[in-house]
Order: structure tokens, then sequence, then C-alpha cells
């Protein structure tokens, strides 16, 4: 039995690729329903039950033991469950929309995955990585369905004019 | 046209790192270099021949490499100046920016159809720099490529992480492969086409190093030919480099066929 848990990091330093992302959607893209966006880099861990260890606990010694995905230096860690990403509203006509941009051949991820198996030992119990950044958009929108709409066209890159935060061809897209 | 010279826009973004040795090939090419602020009046641009787009790392690849500058609306003036048959040519992050911007393979006006994705090789990953061979797939239409007889092998070298040409469209690819597009592919010296590593370095689809547009006048290419634009550059054991001297390599050839199409330009008025 295994259930995917996931590992998001921030920096603790402000993040000039959200800033430069926001800037360029808000004013080279007029995408004026933006209200805010968030980024976090974003590790999917596919974990094999561990014998008288929570996956919290297990996820936490990932993130505190290894040199993997956090660097304490820069980075801030939480770990979500799949379930806890989902669109939600957070004011009036206000929406945040999670958005996961993965990478459709994800050398990261299996470095990742092997590095935990070959010098961690834990190839037992860590069965998949996958990496990504995990974008939080805040959007005007009348309602949920909207907002989760207008998330995948800022998000996929279809032409010079629309789309900036993953190309089709080399990212997957997935909008909680 | 200053003094008789062609005018050539070097556009440098924030990030770019390529753009002086890049002009001082364009000059010794016989070409009026001029680098070209991204923040400058995009009107202004218009009274260039032709434009390159020098490697480095436009906006620190922020997002993914080549996507915030192609937003710019200096990329806008790029796509009119397409349209009139200027040359551009987009070298490494350059490659990434037409890409980005749609021009390149440019099969619907300003669509995204293809990526530069992260370099897949089996058992490497990550940034890699080296020197390759290339072959020349010289087709009428390919301005940067008159100076090279088509399967010319040529050495330059290649230094990024984001270089492998990929769509998930098998259309795009037919249509590149029919219209004749592809300019440049990773090859053995002896010009047989391989798709593993390190002949084809970062795992491109049909091994393609350099691609144009429909019109021929767009290349994106990922190799560095001002790296290689004199003999001193190439290293003494790659082929055709019999001794090293001061004489102009394979790398000046693409900005000597670029001149060779602005005065064919020149000539038809």
């Amino acid at each position: 039995m295994s259930r995917t848990h996931i590992l998001t990091t921030t920096l603790k330093t402000r993040d000039a690729v959200a800033a430069t992302a926001e800037y360029t959607l808000v004013h080279e893209l007029a995408c004026s329903d933006l209200r805010r966006i968030e980024r976090k880099d974003c590790w999917q861990v596919e974990l094999a039950d561990i014998p008288g260890e929570t996956a919290g606990e297990t996820m936490n010694r990932l993130a505190r033991d290894t040199r993997v995905f956090v660097n304490p230096n820069k980075h801030v860690y939480e770990i979500l469950t799949p379930d806890s990403l989902e669109t939600h509203r957070i004011g009036p006509g206000l929406f945040r929309v999670p958005v996961i941009v993965g990478n459709r051949e994800d050398r990261k991820g299996e470095t990742a995955c092997r590095t935990l198996a070959g010098l961690y030992g834990m190839g037992r119990h860590v069965v998949h990585v996958a990496s990504g950044v995990l974008w939080l958009l805040d959007l005007a929108a009348d309602d949920i369905v909207v907002a989760r709409e207008r998330a995948r066209m800022i998000t996929e890159t279809r032409s010079r004019r629309e789309g900036l935060l993953a190309n089709p061809h080399s990212d997957t897209i997935t909008v909680f | 046209m200053s003094d008789g010279r062609f005018r050539v826009a070097v556009l440098q973004f924030p990030g770019t790192n390529c753009e002086y040795e890049t002009a001082a090939v364009i000059r010794a090419a016989g070409m009026d270099p001029e680098v070209f602020r991204w923040n400058r009046p995009a009107d202004s641009l218009d009274v260039f021949d032709g434009y390159v787009i020098p490697g480095g790392f436009s906006y620190q690849d922020r997002v993914r490499a080549g996507a915030i500058a192609a937003k710019k609306s200096i990329c806008s003036a790029l796509v009119d100046a397409a349209a009139r048959g200027k040359p551009i040519l987009g070298i490494c992050n350059g490659a990434q920016v037409l890409v980005e911007t749609g021009l390149v393979p440019g099969h619907v006006p300003e669509h995204v159809e293809m990526a530069l994705a992260e370099n897949r090789v089996d058992g490497k990953a990550g940034y890699h720099c080296d020197w390759v061979y290339i072959r020349a797939e010289t087709q009428p239409q390919h301005v940067f490529s008159r100076r090279f007889k088509r399967e010319t092998v040529i050495p330059i070298p290649v230094a990024h992480a984001e270089g492998r040409f990929v769509t998930r469209d098998d259309a795009v690819l037919e249509r590149i492969a029919a219209e004749g597009q592809i300019g440049f592919t990773y090859c053995m010296p002896d010009g047989r086409i391989v798709d593993t590593f390190p002949v084809n370095p970062n795992g491109a689809q049909l091994n393609i190093a350099g691609l144009y547009n429909v019109a021929g006048n767009v290349l994106a290419l990922m190799p560095h030919p001002e790296r290689g634009a004199w003999n001193r550059q190439v290293p003494r054991d790659l082929m055709g480099v019999r001794e090293q001297s001061d004489g102009p390599a394979a790398g000046m050839q693409f900005f000597l066929s670029m001149r060779d199409a602005l005065e064919e330009r020149r000539r038809e008025g």
C-alpha cells in the first residue's frame, strides 16, 4: 500500500521568479483578473507504509535529515496531502487556484528518488518522486469553475500572447 | 545600411551574455552590428536590416528559458520583421526565445508549437558544454546556410541545459520535414546521423540542432557559431582544422551567409 504526499519548499527571500511571472502576466499579457502569484518548488513523493512510523513523520524525516529537497539556509518547507490542494474561495469574488507544472520527462524527480534509495537507503519506502512547481494563482472570478478555467489559460502557453507558466510540449499541467 | 554596410541589431535582454562576441563576428563578416537594449522603443528596430538574438540567460531563465523575453514588445517587432523577410538568427538562448515567440517553426503565426526542453540523455542530466558536429541540411530558402553545401559537416560548440527540440504534435514534425525546415542536425564526424549521446547532446527529436521557419529567413540554432568563427577557436583535433590560424572557421559562414542574403535582398529591391 502506498500513498502520495507533497513536500513544498519556499525561498526565505522574495521569489523573483514569481514576481517576474506576475508582472509579465499582468502587464504584458493583460491578465487583469490575476491578483497575486505564489510559487513553491514541489515534490510529490509516493511512500510505501513504514511500520511504526506515520507518513507525516517519514516526510518530515526526508525534509530534515536528507539534503535532497530542503536547504535549511534558504528554504522553508511544508508537507501537504493531495487532498489539501483544491481551488477555494479566499474573498468575495476571489479564488486561490493551485496548479502544479511538472516535466514530461522528469529527470529531477528520478534523480531524487535514486539518491534517496542509494545514499539514504530508502529504496523500499520511497516508491516514486515527481518534481514540479506549485503555482498558487489568486484570481478574480464569478465562480470556482471560471477561476479554474482561467488558471489553465494563464498556465498553458498556447501562443506568444496566451499563457506563460508551462510549455505543453515539455510540461504537464494539473489544475486542482 | 550605414556607409553601405548592413545594419544588424544584436538584441540584449537582461541576462544576455554573448552580445559582444556575437557583434564582433558580425563586424568581421562585413556588417555593422549594434547592441540593442530590450527597453528601447520597439519601433526603432525597424531601421535594421537583420537581427541576431545572442546566447545567455535572458531574465535569468525565470519560468523557463526564453519564456519571459518572448512576451516583450521588442519581440512583436521581430514578428513583423520576420513577416517582411528580414533575416533573424537566434543562438542558444536566442533560439529558445524564437521558439517561445512562435517564429519557429512558425506554422501557425505566433503559436508555440515546440519546446526547447531540458536535455534528456541516458545517464546524464543538466548543463552540457562541448564541441559537437552538425550537418548542414541546406535548402535554397535557408538564409544562414548559403555558404554551406548540403551535408557539409561542421565542428561547433554547444553549451546549454535546455536545448532539446521537442513537440508533442506529430503533425508539426511531419510538416517540419516536408517543408525542409531542418537547417542543421547533430551528426558523427563523417556526417552519419546517430541519435544517441554524445553525438546528439540533448536528445533532440530528429537530431535537430537548428530549425528554420517555413520561409527560411528565421533560424533557431542551439550551437554557438560565434564561438567557432575563427580557426584559432577550434580545437586542433577536430575535423577540418589542419592548422591553427586567424582565418575564418565554419562559424563565420553563418554570418557571411546572412550578408549574402542581405545583398540579394538589396539587389532585388
